[in-house]
């Protein structure tokens, strides 16, 4: 009754930079399946002419000044990389050009 | 270009907001830092940092939809774009799908043969800008510098309106003038202030529906725009004409080998899973807001454009050229404020100044001359103290030294000689100089006039006004 | 000393100079050795800076105004940044990250004096009513070592419940305050959306996380949210309002009943609520039955919205700023994949996966739209409902607390748990979860549903319970976990 075929599930792990082994994937599946099921329980509510609801309360995006401040040191962050050099971090090597 | 095609071009430009700090976080924002420098835990997204909308980045938008007398959004939403990239630090980035917010406006350009063009506005939006990732510093790694990430801009999109390679670079040109126009950005073209990409298609001329089309990414020049389309146009053609088929695809301009070349496709993602960014709440802009950024705003360059044609009866090309550039426009105006003659201060601004800065390389925000010393000069043309070239003498005198117009024609000596006794005795010591000339031109032979010209003007130095000199000779001569 | 101290009776004996805030902490701090190895409910803690901010507390204590919350010690839910110390998510993604800076929850409680003992335990990125997900083990409740403690709050609840501190701070995205403070028999406050800053807490779902407090009464709870809540430019949807106060004088209040609520509850939680309704009668409040729509979608509608916020927040963990990043890889997107892949734990890939899915271009409309509708409807729902009460009484959980892997085979029936807290979350609510009575020598929680920043009414509902009542005095004897 789900589409939960191995398709989708290769799918969703590429867009979720994600891999699962044989016996995780099998469980997934099966839970997606499940979660899919239940959530479609929606269905049964009449939601025709209901505005879609983002936030809880009803409140408006802030704005903030335009005041440029520098209050850290690169170090603060860097230290905390896998891997820098020269003030850069490190990744590997992507070919393609962006 | 084969005459049984027609061109269909929609252009997208990236304007880099000039703001002070990010669009989301107060870091400021300026080119050419260290890398990370100007990356802090919002723009690294660090666990639990939370982005907070820059004021500025907002009435900058609002400017421009106005300026393109386009609708504001009362409501807008700021939304997620989803997909990984070393250089997009949050896995998404923070853009307006939906409900941008600038809608619908309008854009005139301006082409080459004086004729205009109405290029219809789809709409632009507020986002924030990627990144930078280094390739060729590490041998084994790519470098990944954030300075650039969170950057502010606005994404303003066109209709496909435009049918040559021409006026999609004078679009870009012409976005480009109104940005800077509206000090919304400072235009930096090789510093990536501004990037164009352009979707083109081609279709048998007459047809109504569009061709299949490729979008060509981050053009960077307005000749390179025109380049790469035309490239990209003839290539489609090329394509069509042989049978085969246009594929739709992301290509990149190579400006070294001039021509277009397919991008190998993102392999990460298709599927940007559009939704709204649940950090950020929807922005209603108040009608006082609106109001606010329009009362900041220059008089712009369409208005003044037609003032300029209807105050100062300049031809529209002229007028074009004066409010490419808000600097060029002002120096105008106040030269013209100071008493000189509207035409040919435009004159003197396009031809003279303009081959000055071209020459050294400057821009007209950086006239060594002040307004008041161009219009001096022009005002000693037109009470004819100079000759042009005279002018031009002392226009290099002002150009590279201080010191006023008339110190300068009076310490040189540059007064044109005028219908004066000194004048005179010059004409008549050429005449007497030159009886065989002179008996020529009485005998009819009036082509011989020019070259007694030139002897007077030579002698005078180049001081002496030809027509005067000319005037003269014939009522000394009697002819 | 002793533990279990309420707030007021801290603050006296720390003025009285009847212990030092150093002696204080050096207590609690005792008192975590002792009982730590078997419940669990911290992750990381911090003697020697726990005891530099009691000996700060205690020059502070010296002068006059000292703050409210001057040397009493307080334990952090560990998706609170806190600069210099370990800030994990109980997730191995962030195994061995210090945090770069403070949440504005942690900043403000620190300015309002409280010492940090350390930070407690939760359910990895707070996905899990069970507190079995976390990278750092699972939180074991103190009122029965066989059984979860609730999450994703669970490590917070089971260390305020078993005296280890005195307060705590937690967060509450369908129910992971409320929730284990009911399995765990003690105090706790989801607020409004908007009330707490989120600045540094780390995100699970951006529309609904609320940070809020935990303690032994809802007059410690009280204390706490003065020293948490607050508007913060920092945070976007952070709202600007008055801070809590208590409403004046003893006023009497229109409770709601949603009868319906309780017609699959478990018979013996639902006799405990319905005593405590009868006992707020009792109190001079009055009672009226209201009907709360859409329960059931609620859940499913909060599981689509939860999962795909989570699944884009969660994607800034590619391995290339911080956190984990996999020892050897191929290339770029072999780093992420497996940099994820073994940052990440089960319950973790499979929100993503499921937010990724309802996100997905074909899929959006019928899951997420469809979600942001009912949430909608259900707001509404209670918005209506509060046209005729200022509070609703609701139970927190179908079941008391629930032995170790006994829902670990069903993920929907884990989600179901969250059944009656996750309408308030849709809706933004702020609800107070406090005891009212045990089964099976388990406690049992219930819950004061208010309205939009009517925090000050459900507290002063809850104290006037508590005034009464002394579920929340009870303490578990914890005989098996000093033992082991």
């Amino acid at each position: 009754m789900h589409d939960m075929d191995d398709e989708t599930i290769e799918r969703l792990l590429t867009l979720s930079q994600l891999s699962l082994d044989i016996e995780d994937r099998e469980k997934i599946r099966r839970d997606l399946d499940a979660i899919i099921g239940f959530i479609e329980i929606m269905d049964q509510v009449n939601t025709e002419g209901v505005e879609p609801l983002a936030h809880a309360v009803d409140l408006d995006q802030p704005l903030r000044k335009d005041r440029a401040v520098i209050d850290f040191e690169r170090d603060d962050f860097q230290s905390l990389a896998p891997k820098t050099a020269d003030g850069f971090y490190l990744v590997p090597k992507v070919l393609d050009q962006h | 270009m084969s005459r049984h095609w027609e061109p269909v071009v929609g252009i997208e430009v990236h304007v880099q907001l000039a703001t002070r700090s990010k669009i989301f976080s107060s870091t400021s924002v300026e080119f050419g830092a260290e890398p990370n420098v100007r990356a802090n835990l919002i723009d690294l997204a660090m666990p639990g940092a939370l982005p907070v909308l820059n004021e500025e980045a907002v009435t900058m938008a609002v400017k421009f939809g106005l300026a393109i007398d386009a609708e504001i959004a009362e409501k807008c939403v700021f939304d997620r774009k989803n997909y990984f990239y070393p250089d997009l630090p949050k896995g998404y980035q923070i853009s307006q799908f939906e409900l941008p917010i600038v809608g619908r406006g309008q854009l005139s350009i301006f082409l080459e043969d004086g004729s205009v063009r109405q290029i219809g506005i789809t709409r632009a939006h507020l986002e924030e800008d990627a990144g930078k990732s280094v390739h060729d510093r590490f041998s084994e790694s790519t470098g990944i510098d954030l300075n650039r990430a969170g950057t502010p801009l606005l994404e303003i999109v066109t209709e496909p309106d435009m049918r040559s390679a021409a006026e999609a670079a004078a679009c870009f040109r012409q976005i480009h003038s109104l940005v800077r126009w509206l000090e919304i950005c400072d235009g930096n073209l090789a510093e990536g202030s501004m990037r164009c990409d352009a979707n083109v298609s081609v279709r048998p001329v007459g047809d109504e529906s569009f061709g299949e089309r490729t979008e060509i990414k981050n053009i960077n020049s307005f000749r390179f725009v025109e380049r790469a389309l035309n490239y990209e146009i003839e290539r489609q053609i090329d394509v069509l004409e042989a049978g085969g088929e246009v594929v739709r695809e992301t290509r990149q301009y190579d400006a070294t080998r001039d021509m277009t070349l397919s991008m190998r496709s993102k392999e990460l993602s298709d599927d940007y899973r559009y939704f709204p960014d649940p950090d950020l709440l929807p922005l209603r802009l108040s009608s006082e807001f609106v109001a606010r950024a329009r009362s900041t705003m220059p008089e712009l360059p369409q208005q003044k454009l037609e003032r300029f044609i209807s105050d100062y009866s300049l031809a529209q090309p002229v007028a074009v050229r004066l409010t490419r550039d808000p600097s060029i426009a002002s120096y105008f105006e106040s030269t013209v404020a100071l008493g000189a003659d509207p035409q040919l201060s435009a004159n003197w601004l396009l031809g003279e100044v303009a081959a000055a800065l071209k020459r050294e390389e400057k821009d007209y925000a950086d006239i060594p001359v002040s307004s008041a010393q161009l219009a001096d000069l022009i005002k000693r043309l037109q009470d004819k103290t100079l000759s042009s070239t005279l002018a031009k003498v002392v226009f290099e005198h002002i150009w590279t030294s201080d010191g006023s117009v008339d110190e300068i024609i009076e310490r040189q000596g540059l007064r044109q000689l005028n219908d004066t006794d000194e004048l005179r005795t010059l004409v008549q010591r050429i005449i007497t100089d030159h009886p065989d000339q002179i008996e020529q031109i009485q005998s009819g032979a009036t082509k011989v006039m020019g070259y007694l010209v030139g002897q007077v003007m030579k002698a005078s130095q180049g001081k002496a006004d030809p027509r005067q000199v000319s005037d003269l000779l014939k009522r000394m001569l009697n002819i | 000393m002793k533990p279990f101290i309420g707030v007021q009776e801290l603050r006296n004996d720390l003025r009285a100079k009847k212990y030092s805030a150093v002696e204080l902490a050096h207590f609690y701090l005792n008192r975590i050795s002792e009982l730590n190895g078997s419940i669990n409910g911290f992750i990381t803690v911090d003697s020697e800076r726990c005891l530099e901010r009691a000996a700060l507390a205690d020059r502070q204590l010296a002068h006059s105004n000292p703050h409210p919350l001057c040397g009493i010690p307080i334990a952090h839910k560990d998706l609170f940044c806190t600069k210099g110390v370990r800030t994990t998510c109980a997730s191995n993604m962030l195994g061995s990250f210090i945090a770069p800076y403070d949440a504005t929850v942690v900043k403000q409680t620190a300015e309002a004096g409280t010492v940090s003992l350390g930070k407690t335990n939760m359910d990895e990125f707070a996905m899990g009513s069970s507190n079995e997900t976390s990278w750092f083990g699972v939180v074991r409740n103190p009122w029965n070592l066989n059984c979860v403690p609730g999450g994703s709050s669970g490590g917070t609840a089971a260390s305020v419940s078993s005296g280890m501190t005195p307060l705590a701070t937690g967060s509450d995205t369908g129910g992971s305050i409320r929730q284990p403070a009911s399995l765990c028999g003690i105090t706790g406050l989801k607020p409004t959306y908007g009330r707490v800053s989120r600045f540094g807490m780390i995100a699970f779902a951006s529309s609904l996380d609320q940070g809020g407090p935990l303690a032994h009464s809802a007059t410690d709870v009280y204390e706490l949210l003065a020293a948490m809540e607050g508007h913060d430019p920092m945070d976007s949807t952070s709202a600007d309002v008055e801070n809590t106060t208590l409403p004046a004088g003893d006023r009497s209040f229109v409770i709601g009943y949603p009868e319906s609520l309780f017609d699959d509850l478990d018979s013996d939680i639902a006799g405990c609520i319905e005593r405590a309704r009868l006992q707020f009668e009792a109190l001079g409040h009055k009672i009226e039955v209201v009907e709360l729509p859409h329960i059931d979608a609620a859940v499913a509608a909060y599981y689509v919205i939860s999962s795909a916020e989570a699944s884009t927040n969660l994607a800034r963990y590619d391995g290339v700023r911080y956190g984990h990043r996999t020892e050897v890889s191929e290339d770029l997107l072999d780093m992420y994949c497996q940099s994820r892949t073994e940052g990440f734990g089960l319950e973790v890939k499979r929100r993503i996966l499921t937010g990724t899915y309802s996100l997905s271009v074909g899929y959006f409309d019928a899951y997420y739209l469809k979600a942001q509708k009912i949430r909608r409807l259900v707001r509404d729902g209670f918005l209506t409902a509060f046209e005729n009460v200022d509070m609703i009484l609701a139970p927190v959980t179908p079941t008391t607390a629930f032995e170790f892997n006994s829902m670990k085979a069903d993920p929907v029936e884990m989600y179901k748990q969250d059944l009656y807290t996750i309408p308030v979350s849709l809706a933004g609510l702020p609800a107070l979860s406090l005891p009212c009575g045990f089964v099976n020598d388990l406690p049992v929680g219930m819950q004061l549903i208010g309205r939009h920043f009517a925090e000050g009414e459900v507290l002063a509902g809850g104290m006037a319970f508590q005034d009464r009542t002394d579920w929340h005095e009870h303490h578990p004897t914890l005989e098996s976990a000093s033992a082991l």
